[in-house]
């Protein structure tokens, strides 16, 4: 009887336990007694015996009492265990029986998962890591900063930098740095490798130990110290064998040969940036002169009782006590401090909150489908739940076993989420435009899957509540009567709510994407001012100890410039010092006609060096005067050219031609004077979204620069001039590295990485986002009119036209879609008012865009509705009437 | 000679022995326990019972409402296999006890 209640899981009566004992005592004591009485005692006696014999009836009565209690405690756990065990077998089993259902919850599901994963851990990875310093949180980021002249965060120069660092007593350390590319020879064939120039704060605000070697000594950092360098893990293992004897060894970079003292810990960067040379930064002798000259990049940590805020105060202090001793460079200069991770991760953190929304969203709309999928199943088992129900089951029991299925879709949902998500970040790994930082160290992480899993796993409660509610409402008798009653009560008022959400989400979504992909396009619209078409760039850059003198610069570009102006197939050769687009090049103060700036004046240009024919190469038109021309040599009267906006921002008459200006091009130059002989088309060179800068160009034969562009207009595909001009550049200097070979097309298609990076991504979460309200909608309203069939047909009988059964089915369905698409048309603005600094020339609100967005997902829905009206009106209603 | 005390989880293997031959109920448990011990234990038959129940929590027995042999309804003990297993590693855990304190006082009488 046992077995057969369990079967039935019927709550049978468990007999009284106190009465069993107190029965099998008594039985006992009977049966001693009749022995007793055999042998000889009086009945009376006999009783007295046997109770005595037996000893204290009641404690041994409790005694099996409670271990009885126990026992069936423990049984009662055990059976619920089963219970649960089974339920999810059972579940499992049903899945397998409905193989589509099951493959179509569980890929929406993975898909949700694994792209929530993907996006949190990347997240994690990129944002939310700390850096890999010792205790980063006391590391702060400090730029110079002066709002007025349109500069909130600028670099700072070397005598600031060293006055801060003595006076600034909130800080153990400070340290500057510069990172550049140096020419890295004598191993093999010479190449290039990002190096990074520290000052003596370096060890100290890293916190760094070299896993080999030591750090640099004070000494080091003077003028004339033997040359040193720190090595990068990676250098070493591949560069130099990654043995120990590493130590001593030389390394020859940009022709100073340097003697390697430490190798850094695997994976070290500082603060973000991959380097494989660290070396000491030596103060040039006339560094006191160079107070204008901004160019390094400073962190400090924060001494262990300061706070940012005290660090902050003193340093504007500071700031303010240099205005007042150096006003000429420093008035109107503060100083502006962050943590140095916020730093880090300040441009990523936009796009990747952004693309965490997006699948925040998708997630949604994938439990809201598997949802609808399981109330779907639900109501088919209306039946079964009523004949269980009746059997005593009882109502916990009919709702975990509905739960079971859930869990069971979601367990395997999430398995089959980790290959996707691993394929994700894979993905995004490769995808994400240049300069997000950490980005190579980003990997699946396992706290990303577990919040993922914990979100799924509350979804999933959240899923299984919907058939919950039908177990618990359900109405014994009008389920088990009969065929025709099993639809009654429907639950259409969560169907309803369904559609809305769902167009809600996907609609957001779509709006979110089409503002993004519009803004994409307008920015790749702009014109660069230059034809980027049919143009290869390489850099070259010579170093100083073997290019000592202007004349060595001056004659090696020279003599590359008209190599490779003779190759077949190129158009004309020229170069530039600050390439467009590649945040190159300096900026500089001037003076006209040798005019005194007063005090505080910021009168600026971008300055940029050119080779003769570098405007006809770009196709940059010259607007007014002439450009350079042969005549313009070295030694002969230095000219300049300035940009359209230069000559309308300082010469408001717009006649800028026949003036001098006088300018710095690098730090602690001689400043020469130069006649400006044309103006020429503006170039947005800071970045497709930014207005043109003025532009200053001096001329490459007059003003000799060691580090440049080489820009070739080529007839035939630009990349098929490469090996020749690697060939040129080899044959004029072995030692050498050309690098940073691409097309300026390329260039200039990285100017919008991140955009198409963030419109391409949150297009294809929309895309999935319409599928899914899509796939949900038609769910639905199939659902629905599946269980309307009855009625259509009864109506359809009756001489209802299949116009009108149609028009009724898309009509109820379209209601609800409409009432989500207002809803999500709004919650799209507010996610995109958010992103207003990452659009260019949209608004949030754009009108196109939202009328194509809603456009495109009514068109969805209205598909996703029309599907099933139609079916519904090809059934025979003389079937339909006659059948269930 | 004065009865002796049952050592602490004795009672529980001979009742388990007792049941070996035999289903049988509490009374016919007592009986067989103070026949074959020479009626040299000094226990009380109400303490049986606990020792029953407690076996049979461990599954080692299982019960069953009967009629005992004149006519009365009463509660059927029977060994499981699993109490039959839990039996013969008693029996065997307590030669080994009881050969092992017999080598450790007979050592200390020479």
């Amino acid at each position: 009887m046992a077995d057969l209640r369990r079967l039935f899981r019927l709550s049978g009566k468990e007999p009284a336990p106190a009465e069993d004992i107190a029965a099998e005592f008594e039985a006992h004591l009977q049966m001693k007694a009749d022995a007793l009485v055999r042998s000889g005692f009086s009945p009376e006696a006999a009783q007295r015996e046997a109770e005595t014999r037996f000893g204290p009836l009641d404690r041994y009565a409790l005694e099996c009492r409670s271990i009885d209690q126990a026992e069936r405690r423990e049984r009662r756990r055990k059976e619920r265990w089963t219970g649960i065990l089974q339920d999810l077998r059972l579940a499992a089993r049903g899945l397998l029986r409905a193989p589509a259902f099951t493959l179509t919850a569980v890929l929406v599901l993975a898909t949700g998962i694994g792209l929530n994963a993907t996006v949190f851990s990347v997240l994690r990875g990129v944002v939310m890591r700390p850096l890999a310093l010792s205790s980063p949180d006391r590391l702060v980021a400090l730029y110079s900063s002066n709002a007025a002249a349109g500069w909130p965060e600028f670099s700072v120069s070397a005598p600031d930098f060293l006055d801060w660092s003595r006076d600034a007593g909130s800080f153990q350390a400070l340290v500057a740095w510069y990172e550049y590319e140096a020419a890295a020879t004598g191993l093999g064939p010479a190449e290039q490798v990002p190096a990074t120039a520290v000052t003596s704060g370096f060890a100290e605000v890293t916190g760094i130990r070299p896993v080999l070697g030591r750090v640099f000594v004070p000494a080091e950092f003077e003028r004339g110290a033997p040359r040193v360098v720190l090595i990068s893990h990676g250098t070493w293992s591949t560069r130099f064998g990654g043995t120990p004897d590493v130590l001593g060894k030389r390394w020859t970079l940009d022709g100073e040969s340097r003697e390697i003292i430490g190798v850094m810990p695997p994976g070290f960067t500082f603060p973000a940036r991959k380097s494989d040379a660290w070396l000491p930064f030596q103060m040039p002798a006339d560094v006191a002169s160079q107070r204008g000259a901004h160019y390094l990049t400073v962190a400090g940590r924060l001494t262990d009782g300061a706070t940012l805020d005290r660090a902050r105060g003193e340093m504007v202090t500071l700031a303010g006590r240099l205005e007042r001793d150096f006003p000429r460079t420093n008035t109107g200069w503060t100083v502006l401090l962050r943590p140095l991770l916020d730093d880090v991760v300040r441009d990523a953190r936009p796009t990747l909150l952004l693309l965490m929304i997006g699948v925040g969203l998708l997630l949604l709309l994938a439990s809201a489908n598997v949802a609808n999928l399981v109330l779907v199943r639900s109501v088919g088992r209306s039946a079964e739940v009523a004949v269980r129900s009746a059997l005593g089951a009882g109502r916990g029991r009919l709702v975990w076993h509905g739960a079971s299925e859930v869990l069971v879709l979601v367990a395997i949902g999430a398995v089959v989420a980790v290959p996707v998500a691993l394929l994700g970040t894979e993905l995004i790994r490769r995808l994400a435009p240049e300069g997000v930082p950490r980005i190579d160290e980003v990997r699946l992480d396992a706290p990303a899957l577990v919040f993922t899993l914990g979100i799924t796993a509350l979804v999933a409660i959240l899923v299984s509540l919907a058939p919950a509610r039908r177990i618990l409402r359900a109405d014994l008798r009008s389920a088990l009567s009969g065929p025709g009653a099993r639809n009654v009560g429907s639950h259409r008022g969560l169907h309803r709510w369904l559609i809305a959400a769902e167009t809600a989400v996907a609609l957001a979504l779509l709006a979110v994407a089409g503002v993004l992909i519009k803004s994409k396009e307008r920015l790749e619209s702009v014109d660069p001012g230059l034809d980027p078409s049919a143009t290869l760039i390489a850099s070259v850059s010579l170093p100083g100890a073997r290019y000592p003198s202007s004349e060595r610069i001056v004659q090696f570009q020279r003599a590359l410039l008209a190599r490779a102006a003779a190759v077949p197939g190129v158009e004309s050769a020229s170069l530039i010092f600050g390439l467009p687009l590649t945040g190159f090049g300096w900026s500089g103060s001037f003076t006209i006609d040798s005019v005194p700036v007063p005090d505080g004046v910021r009168q600026s240009a971008q300055v940029r060096v050119v080779s003769r024919d570098y405007f006809a190469t770009q196709r940059i038109p010259i607007m007014a005067g002439r450009g350079f021309t042969s005549d313009d040599r070295r030694g002969s009267r230095p000219v300049v050219l300035v940009s359209a906006t230069a000559a309308r921002h300082y010469w408001p008459d717009g006649k800028p031609l026949g003036h001098f200006i006088r300018l710095g091009v690098r730090p602690g130059d001689d400043r020469p004077e130069g006649a400006i002989v044309g103006v020429v088309g503006d170039v947005r060179e800071r970045g497709l979204d930014q207005d043109p800068r003025p532009i200053v160009y001096a001329l490459s034969d007059q003003v000799a620069v060691d580090e440049v562009a080489i820009v070739l207009r080529t007839r035939i595909p630009p990349m098929t001039a490469a090996p020749e001009l690697r060939r040129i550049v080899a044959d004029l200097d072995p030692e050498l590295p050309l690098t940073g070979l691409r097309t300026m097309a390329d260039v200039v298609r990285d100017a919008t990485g991140s955009q198409r990076f963030r419109a391409w991504l949150m297009g294809f979460f929309a895309l999935l986002a319409a599928a899914l309200a899509g796939l949900g909608v038609y769910g639905v309203i199939s659902h629905i009119v599946a269980q309307r069939t009855r009625e259509i047909g009864l109506r359809r009988a009756l001489g209802a036209s299949d116009g009108q059964v149609t028009r009724e089915v898309i009509g109820a369905g379209m209601r609800d879609a409409s009432l989500g698409a207002a809803a999500g048309l709004g919650i799209g603005w507010l996610i995109t008012r958010q992103l207003s600094a990452l659009l260019y020339q949209v608004t949030p609100g754009d009108p196109v865009v939202l009328a194509l967005s809603t456009a495109i997902f009514l068109g969805v829905a209205l598909l996703a509705c029309w599907v099933p009206a139609r079916r519904a009106t090809r059934a025979d209603p003389a079937l339909v009437l006659r059948g269930e | 000679m004065t009865p002796l005390d049952l050592l602490q989880g004795t009672l529980d293997l001979l009742v388990l022995k007792a049941l070996s031959w035999d289903t049988g109920h509490g009374y016919a448990v007592a009986t067989w326990i103070r026949e074959r011990s020479g009626e040299e234990f000094l226990v009380e038959e109400g303490a049986l019972y606990p020792a029953l129940h407690r076996l049979e929590r461990r599954g080692w027995v299982e019960s069953e409402w009967g009629l005992s042999e004149n006519n009365r309804k009463a509660k059927y003990y029977r060994l499981t296999g699993k109490g039959r297993a839990q039996l013969r590693a008693e029996v065997s855990r307590w030669d080994r006890y009881v050969s092992a304190v017999g080598r450790v006082l007979r050592t200390a009488e020479r």
